[in-house]
């Protein structure tokens, strides 16, 4: 029997080519609840998620984005709170910080995918200029968007589309020689 | 009016995104990774191009035609940087030959 966790962690890839087709609202819903049971560093609670629906506000969204080639239907942007670090008195916060980040970030993609959604995740974006948009308080700032669609059938537009690179290749055992 | 100064108008909007996407990408560029910068400038030239390129003389449609697939390669080379190299300068020698050619300059190397 084959697994299926394996399967779809295998098999996920950056979707860049998206159809116009809109996302079901009980799907971004599944996603941001895996979301929720990503890890998190002392298990404290500094980001916040904000869905971009609206294609008005997405189209905004992508023109201060150059990272973002896809058009998706939804934009999910992890954001820090600032203010909750400070009063947890977190020490070395902003490597945690990122971390939390990055687990939310690759849920929300394998959550995608085995919805049979694709997903991209972008952080080549204005920074100040997405936190206006989404009216970010001063002490919230976005730091990566989980673009959210229907994958377009055909060419994705891998970012290295030549590489071959196997787990081992990665990877020492023991003390590294 | 010679073909090459007529003037192709663009919408406000396009006006509107092509500004804001330098204004944007040149706060981004600074976190970003070096080599992003010239591809963030091919997406730009690209973005002008699509707005025009239904409206163009057939001298601008050439140039056009000329630097597509160029910018295309180049794009799937971005994380070869000799490729993606050999495909701006390639990219460099077609522009300049262009230039030379509308402005009635002969390239002495085709004498
Ligand atoms: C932190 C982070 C930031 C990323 N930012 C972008 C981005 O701005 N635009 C983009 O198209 N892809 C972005 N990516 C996607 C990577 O390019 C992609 O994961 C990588 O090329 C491997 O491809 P794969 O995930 O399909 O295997 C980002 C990935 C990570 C982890």
């Amino acid at each position: 029997m084959t697994n299926e966790t394996l399967q779809i962690i295998k098999t996920r890839r950056v979707v860049r080519m998206m159809t116009g087709e809109p996302v079901a609202r009980t799907n971004i819903e599944q996603i941001l609840e895996a979301a929720r049971w990503a890890p998190v560093g002392g298990n404290q609670r500094f980001l916040r998620f904000v869905v971009a629906e609206d294609p008005k506000l997405i189209n905004l969204i992508r023109m201060v984005s150059p990272g973002m080639i896809q058009r998706p239907q939804v934009i999910i942007t992890i954001c820090a709170d600032w203010d909750k670090f400070r009063k947890n008195k977190v020490k070395g916060h902003d490597r945690s910080s990122y971390i939390d980040v990055g687990t939310a970030m690759q849920t929300m993609l394998l959550a995608s995918h085995s919805l049979e959604l694709g997903s991209g995740p972008v952080t080549s974006f204005n920074k100040i200029s997405v936190g206006i948009m989404l009216n970010l308080p001063s002490h919230v700032t976005p730091e990566l968007m989980v673009c959210v669609g229907h994958p377009a059938s055909g060419y994705q537009m891998p970012m290295a589309p030549k590489q071959k690179i196997t787990w081992e290749s990665l990877v020492d055992w023991g003390r590294v020689s | 009016m010679n073909e090459n100064s007529t003037n192709i108008v663009l919408h406000e909007s396009e006006v509107v995104e092509l500004f804001v996407y330098f204004l944007a990408t040149a706060r981004v560029q600074i976190d970003d990774p070096d080599y992003y910068g010239p591809m963030r400038l091919l997406i730009a030239a690209e973005k002008l191009r699509d707005f025009v390129s239904n409206r163009s003389s057939s001298s601008l449609t050439r140039l056009f035609e000329l630097t597509e697939p160029i910018i295309n390669d180049a794009h799937i080379a971005i994380n070869d940087i000799e490729k993606f190299s050999n495909k701006l300068d390639q990219l460099s020698k077609v522009i300049a030959n262009y230039l030379l050619e509308v402005n009635g300059i002969e390239d002495p190397s085709h004498d």
